[in-house]
C-alpha cells in the first residue's frame, strides 16, 4: 500500500511540475531573424568601392540570399540598387560603380526562412 | 481522401463509439487545456488556451484500459502584430510582412489510457491520435508584388502521448490533470505545424457509480 502511495505521490509531482514548465514559454520571431551589419566600404578610384558585409549571427535559420542596397539618401531602401547573391557567408563583398559627385549610403541584408534582416547605413 | 472526407469519417466514427458503447462508469467531461506551441511555431504563436468536450469508457474488461474520445476548438494568437517576410523573383529580393488575422483549429481526437490503479487517485498514462482542422486568415503583403487578403484550411495529423492524474471527487464526478506533447505526424501544411505541449484540467461526469470491482 506505501509503494502504492509513493507511485501516485511521485506521480502527481511529476504532473504538477510538467504543468507548471510547459506553461512558461515565450518567443518572438526577431529571436531567429539574422543580424548583420556593414564592415567597410573601400573607394577604389573615383567612381567605384567596395563593400563589406557581415553577418553577425543567423540566429539558426540557415541563410538562403544576401545582398546589398544603396542610394543617395541616408537609410536606402532594401529594393534600391539591389545586388543580391544567393550564398550563405559569413562575410560577402561586392564591387560597385558609383558616380563620383554624389554621396552614397550602403546597407546589407541577409534572408533566411523566418524572414530578413537589414544593416544600418554606412556612408 | 479530400479534408472533408477525413472529417466526416472520424466523426461518424466517434459519434458511433459514444453513442454504441456501453456506459457502464464511461465518463463525460469538459477538458481545459494550455497549448504552448514547439518548434518553429514557438516564434509565431503564443501559448493558447483550449477547451474541448471529452468521453471515456468505461475499463475495458480487466486490461485497466479505457478509451477516450474528444472533440475541441482553440484559437491561436500571433507574437506580433506582423511578421517580416520576403520573396525573390526575378533575381531582386521585395521585402514585405504577413498579419496574422485569425487562427482557430479544431481536433478530433480518439485514444487509449492505461490505469494502473483505479481508487480515488488514478494516475495514467495514454496515448491520442488527433486530426485538426486549421482555420486561418491573414493579410500578405510583398512590396510591389501582393498586397492580399487570405484564407485557408489546412488539416494535421497527430500523435499525443500523455500522463495525468484522476481525482474522484464523489461518487459521480472526477477532476483530472496532466500534460503531453503533441507530435505532428501529417498535414497538408508545413507552415501550420501543429506541435505542441499541452498540460489539461478536466472534470468529468460518472455516467454510473463506480463499484467495489472498479476499485
Amino acid at each position: 500500500m506505501k509503494i502504492r502511495q509513493r507511485y501516485i505521490a511521485s506521480f502527481s509531482i511529476i504532473v504538477v511540475l510538467l504543468f507548471v514548465f510547459g506553461a512558461c514559454q515565450k518567443h518572438t520571431l526577431n529571436e531567429v531573424l539574422p543580424v548583420v551589419q556593414m564592415t567597410s566600404v573601400v573607394k577604389l578610384g573615383n567612381d567605384s568601392v567596395v563593400v563589406t558585409g557581415t553577418v553577425v549571427t543567423d540566429n539558426g535559420g540557415a541563410l538562403g540570399y544576401e545582398g546589398f542596397c544603396y542610394g543617395t539618401n541616408p537609410l536606402p531602401d532594401i529594393t534600391q540598387n539591389q545586388k543580391l547573391f544567393q550564398t550563405d557567408s559569413v562575410h560577402f563583398s561586392v564591387h560597385l560603380y558609383v558616380n563620383k559627385d554624389s554621396t552614397y549610403y550602403f546597407r546589407c541584408f541577409a534572408a533566411n526562412s523566418f524572414g530578413y534582416g537589414v544593416s544600418g547605413a554606412m556612408k | 481522401m479530400t479534408k472533408t472526407r477525413i472529417y466526416k469519417s472520424l466523426s461518424a466514427l466517434v459519434l458511433f463509439l459514444w453513442l454504441g458503447s456501453a456506459p457502464a462508469l464511461a465518463q463525460y467531461g469538459v477538458q481545459y487545456s494550455y497549448l504552448s506551441p514547439a518548434g518553429d511555431n514557438v516564434y509565431i504563436f503564443n501559448p493558447a488556451s483550449g477547451i474541448a468536450l471529452t468521453y471515456t469508457t468505461g475499463v475495458i474488461d480487466t486490461s485497466r484500459t479505457r478509451f477516450n474520445f474528444s472533440i475541441g476548438y482553440y484559437k491561436l494568437s500571433p507574437t506580433q502584430d506582423s511578421f517580416p517576410n520576403y520573396r525573390v523573383s526575378n533575381g531582386k529580393l521585395y521585402p514585405g510582412y504577413d498579419i496574422v488575422k485569425n487562427f482557430v483549429v479544431f481536433p478530433l481526437s480518439a485514444g487509449i489510457e492505461y490505469h494502473p490503479f483505479e481508487g480515488r487517485l488514478n494516475p495514467y498514462v495514454g496515448i491520442d491520435l488527433n486530426v485538426s482542422i486549421i482555420s486561418y486568415s491573414y493579410h500578405d503583403y510583398i512590396e510591389n508584388l501582393q498586397n492580399d487578403d487570405k484564407s485557408e484550411t489546412d488539416w494535421a495529423l497527430g500523435l499525443y502521448p500523455k500522463i495525468g492524474l484522476g481525482y474522484v471527487i464523489n461518487q459521480n464526478w472526477l477532476v483530472a490533470a496532466g500534460i503531453g506533447y503533441n507530435f505532428e505526424l501529417a498535414g497538408s501544411s508545413s507552415a501550420n505545424n501543429q506541435s505542441f505541449v499541452k498540460s489539461f484540467l478536466s472534470l468529468s461526469y460518472y455516467l454510473s457509480r463506480p463499484t467495489a470491482k472498479q476499485k
